[in-house]
């Protein structure tokens, strides 16, 4: 047992992280914003998606429109491009190291497109260490009974896939199953275990603890990468950011107190024979 | 068929202090959960050769590769609490064979870890440089630690010498997964990879100017891919009398991961390999290669290499309708793999046991 254990917390303390926001977007304390077209087009109406990193232009207008560019403007893959028309009825989204500056403007046909970036101080982390620490305290205590334990991972893991798939909701222009798989991480294993915890805790197996704790741990991992949730006010989620905290916080602290609850519950049942 | 014990061995295992010895199934399921793990690498490694918009750690591909990682450590994890269950304790409720797998977890985690950072703040490589980065070094290593489980398992069984194909399946896909990573982490000189139409490009040179890149780059590739190709056939043969289809399934796996990595390009070379499979399958029955008939095992060597290159270029001929222009090159390629097929064995067997 104590191998296992010594594996497991090796495995929490170090595996590699299979989840955070989709899209490769980070929490961040800036968010960069259109403020309006000057003078106003016709049919044109401008955005920034993608948590502030993407340009959106739609030409909604009869007539083609330009978005004049100085040579920093990079598109979605990465190359550096020139001046763009955008026909009537076209989406034109991309990536404008311009729209950085505290201020900016873009020109954009015979207008100026113009822009400004808010910088909001994150919270406090500490409140949501703690808060994590009360849901770490409150999964373990979970593990003095099974069906607690099939409980709590089916919470847990709940809270998981909304933190997925609200990450995964927030980004404009990608297909989201790719997207979801890719936020999932080792989800993509923990989420039906809880299916199968759920079936062993209604058959009374022992096995309720070992798959709880094994989520567990495993959603551990997949809230690592998500620290950063709890010091950044602008959070790439689909929904208020006071949310995602919480399911971060549930995966992390959940995860962890399951891990510890369902080893403790296989150390205190001991083996079967 | 001897299957060896299944995990949950008899109770008096923790009076004596024995270890267990994963049964077939167990080994079977890590090697299927060890093949999720194995496409989630192609994958990704397809997605740095294919994909130019990567910009993010997490892709579906990595999703993949680590899900596979995650779902065969928790698989080996219910093997050990399984044994706890059963009373073993300590290193008595690790598998034979499974040890260094126990150890691998956490070291491709740890590696995984230092993945992320290195992507994070060094960035993502698209070229060959994913071949040398030291956290990828670290998860293919322990990867291969993992991933060969079934084949400890099934050597460490000093009662199976004639293993039937069914018995030795776990162990050859093992054996397979582990060859096929190795030669990613080649694929700098990976001949596989060759288009019938490169390899022709390749052997067709001015000979007034004493040869060209192209030709140096496909004779080099031909010398790593075969000893890569040969070195695992020629170990397990030392050990096993290899049943038919061991070398088919080689090539079917190496060919199968390589070419979705080489997006299909490849096609008749890698129909090439599986052929030459078939009939170095065939060589294993006729021969019955092993460490005590050094003669058969010397002839096996040079002749299943042979034959591979044989057929390689064979199939590149067909493929294309023509020959390379300098013959010299694509006659003598499978002789001098044929040699150094006879130099491994040599030095895996250097004499015979007496």
């Amino acid at each position: 047992m104590r191998a296992l254990l010594l594996t497991v917390v090796l495995l929490i303390a170090t595996a590699g992280p299979a989840q955070a926001h989709a899209g490769g977007l980070t929490p961040q304390d800036h968010l960069s914003r259109v403020t309006g077209i000057d003078p106003p087009l016709p049919g044109v109406t401008a955005t920034m998606v993608n948590h502030g990193t993407q340009l959106e232009i739609r030409n909604g207008g009869g007539t083609p429109i330009a978005v004049g560019g100085a040579g920093d403007r990079v598109g979605v893959g990465g190359a550096g491009l020139t001046d763009h028309v955008i026909a009537p009825g076209e989406t034109y989204r991309f990536r404008d190291e311009r729209t950085t500056a505290p201020r900016w403007e873009i020109p954009l046909g015979t207008s100026v497109l113009e822009g400004r970036v808010d910088v909001t101080p994150g919270p406090n982390p500490l409140w949501w260490l703690l808060i994590t620490l009360a849901l770490a305290v409150g999964g373990y205590l979970l593990g003095r009974r099974r069906e607690l334990l099939a409980l709590g991972v089916v919470v847990v893991t709940a809270g998981h896939v909304w933190h997925a798939v609200g990450s995964t909701l927030v980004v404009t222009g990608q297909s989201f199953v790719p997207l979801l798989l890719g936020a999932s991480g080792v989800g993509l294993v923990a989420w039906p275990l809880t299916v199968v915890a759920v079936v062993a805790a209604v058959r009374r197996r022992p096995a309720t603890a070992f798959v709880a704790a094994v989520v567990g741990a495993m959603l551990v991992v997949a809230g690592i990468p998500d620290f950063d949730s709890f010091r950044f006010s602008q959070l790439p989620f689909a929904g208020p950011a006071d949310v995602d905290r919480l399911l971060v916080a549930l995966t992390l602290g959940g995860g962890l107190g399951l891990a510890a609850g369902g080893f403790d519950y296989l150390r205190r049942t001991g083996p079967t024979t | 068929m001897k299957t060896g014990r299944e995990i949950a061995g008899p109770a008096g295992d923790a009076a004596t202090g024995r270890r267990p010895r994963a049964g077939y199934r167990t080994d079977l399921i890590t090697v299927l959960l060890g093949t999720w793990f194995s496409i989630g690498l192609f994958l990704d490694a397809w997605a740095h050769s294919n994909v130019p918009e990567l910009e993010s750690f997490f892709t579906p591909w990595h999703a993949v590769f680590y899900s596979g990682f995650a779902a065969t450590g928790a698989w080996i994890l219910w093997v050990l609490w399984r044994n706890y269950q059963q009373g073993l304790r300590g290193l008595d409720a690790v598998p034979v064979g499974y040890g260094p797998a126990v150890l691998a977890l956490p070291a491709f985690a740890a590696a995984g870890v230092g993945d992320y950072l290195w992507h994070t703040f060094i960035g993502i490589e698209q070229g060959i440089d994913i071949l040398f980065s030291p956290t990828h070094l670290v998860l293919i290593s322990s990867m291969i630690v993992i991933l060969t489980t079934p084949l400890r398992t099934l050597w460490s069984d000093r009662s199976v010498v004639a293993p039937t194909f069914r018995q030795f399946l776990p162990a050859g896909l093992a054996l397979a997964f582990a060859t096929s990573l190795v030669l990613l982490f080649a694929s700098f000189a990976d001949a596989s990879g060759y288009t019938g139409a490169q390899v022709i490009r390749a052997f067709t040179f001015d000979k007034g100017e004493g040869g060209s890149g192209r030709a140096s780059d496909l004779a080099a590739s031909i010398v790593v891919t075969n000893i890569i190709l040969v070195m695992p056939l020629l170990l397990a043969a030392r050990r096993f009398r290899l049943p038919f289809g061991t070398a088919t399934t080689l090539a079917v796996v190496v060919m199968g991961l390589s070419t979705a990595t080489a997006a299909y390009t490849n096609m008749s070379t890698a129909i090439g390999f599986i052929v030459s499979g078939v009939v170095i399958d065939v060589l294993l029955v006729k021969l019955n290669p092993a460490e005590d008939r050094l003669k058969e095992y010397r002839i096996f060597a040079m002749a299943a290499s042979f034959v591979t290159w044989a057929v390689y270029f064979a199939s590149a001929i067909i493929d294309q309708g023509t020959t390379p222009s300098v013959t010299e090159m694509w006659t003598g390629a499978p002789v001098m793999a044929a040699l150094h097929g006879l130099l491994m064995a040599v030095l895996l067997v250097p004499t015979a046991r007496r």
